[in-house]
């Protein structure tokens, strides 16, 4: 089942890493635990967003991959949940 | 400190002391500016000819942060008369002379004096189109932030001092710190972009803060994008920190945010000196996506590392 967003951040025509800024930037504006729907075309955004929800400590729930566009759900985690970079 | 200096009235100051910019900016007619800047240190680098040539690349970068083309420089230095070969002090000369060639400037002139520890460095004169300027002060909400260089030769350059940086891995720090920042100023320049520093001694965080607070806004760096020097975060982990960062991470109590738990040797990267650093410039993102394909090939290292937000009570949020 599709997880319902609270927030849906639209970053269509963005090239990476600009899907993964405007995502810290609303992640950083909601509680921890919410649920942010990411929609993107950049195909670089598969590796990009992965890495960095990994490091930032967020949970991709989901990923739907609709023609070039990529949709993540995405629940936000504590910062302090983030990996150590190496 | 500058706060206590008198205010300048001259309305031909275009960008001066209380502006806490990279250089002074003083216009001479509509079309033309001049730009001047100085800046000397002690050795950094343990080759004389190299540390002329970071010294020198340093200084010249407070011109490019501008926007401005360097046209003359003249030798500021410290010498310890009778103590050290003169060939030591004629090497660093000369690596400032062969940088200065590259940047097409001349050296003019200068001034040694004798002192205990040896110092050297450039003050540089060039010139700007007032238009076209490029301050610490014109970022916008929506901006996304570019860094030219990676970051982290303060604790590379204190690793070095205590003896295990290894040759390869010092030869890959000078060719980062004596690179110019000429390209990247004449891309920030020619694709628009709203406000430039060089990260210098007050490190990534606290240059950043500095444009913030001049432009009227806060900034988020993403720290997994920015980009660090080969071996830098296991040097700080094995704690080659500079005095340096912890005297910028005090500076920036209060006034910075960053998530309980971070990474405390990242943390140190973020607010580490640096020598010659790359400019850190705020673009609109249409721009900045033309502006770092141009920079992309110029540039190693080139990043996207955050973005500017409307103003905040954090002026720096670190994620």
């Amino acid at each position: 089942m599709t997880p319902k967003p609270d927030i849906i951040v639209d970053t269509r025509g963005l090239f990476c890493p600009l899907p993964v800024i405007r995502t810290s930037e609303t992640a950083g504006n909601v509680e921890s635990g919410s649920v942010i729907e990411v929609i993107a075309d950049d195909p670089a955004v598969e590796f990009d967003m992965p890495a960095w929800c990994a490091s930032a400590g967020h949970t991709i729930k989901l990923v739907l991959k609709e023609g070039d566009v990529f949709r993540y759900f995405i629940v936000t985690g504590h910062p302090a949940d983030g990996a150590r970079r190496e | 400190m500058l706060e206590t200096f008198p205010r300048q009235s001259d309305p031909n100051v275009l960008v001066g002391l209380n502006m806490a910019d990279d250089a002074g900016v003083y216009l001479l007619d509509r079309d033309r500016a001049l730009v001047q800047t100085l800046d000397f240190f002690p050795p950094v680098v343990d080759d004389p000819f190299d540390f002329g040539r970071v010294a020198a690349a340093n200084a010249l970068s407070d011109v490019y942060a501008m926007g401005g083309k360097p046209l003359t420089a003249m030798n500021i230095a410290a010498f310890p008369e009778g103590e050290l070969d003169h060939a030591v002090f004629a090497d660093i000369l000369r690596g400032g002379a062969h940088v200065a060639n590259q940047a097409g400037v001349a050296i003019v002139g200068g001034h040694t004096v004798r002192d205990k520890e040896i110092k050297y460095g450039l003050s540089v004169t060039g010139i700007v189109d007032p238009s076209r300027m490029v301050t610490n002060a014109g970022a916008r909400p929506g901006d996304v932030l570019m860094l030219t260089k990676p970051i982290g030769s303060g604790v590379l350059t204190t690793a070095l001092r205590a003896g295990v940086l290894g040759e390869a891995a010092t030869g890959k720090l000078v060719d980062i710190m004596t690179r110019l920042n000429d390209a990247a100023s004449e891309g920030m320049v020619s694709h628009g972009a709203s406000a430039c520093t060089d990260i210098t001694g007050f490190g990534l965080l606290g240059h950043a803060l500095e444009l913030a607070e001049a432009s009227g806004v806060s900034v988020r760096i993403e720290s997994a994008l920015v980009p660090l020097m080969e071996g830098s975060l296991e040097l700080a982990r094995a704690g080659h920190l500079t005095g340096g960062g912890r005297t910028n991470r005090l500076f920036l109590n209060g006034k910075a945010d960053m998530p309980a738990g971070f990474d405390e040797h990242l943390l140190a990267l973020l607010f580490d000196p640096q020598t010659s650093g790359g400019l850190l410039i705020a673009v609109d993102e249409t721009r900045g996506r033309r502006l770092l394909e141009w920079l992309e090939p110029r540039c190693p290292g080139v990043s996207i590392i955050g973005s500017v937000v409307p103003e905040q009570s954090a002026r720096i949020i670190v994620s």
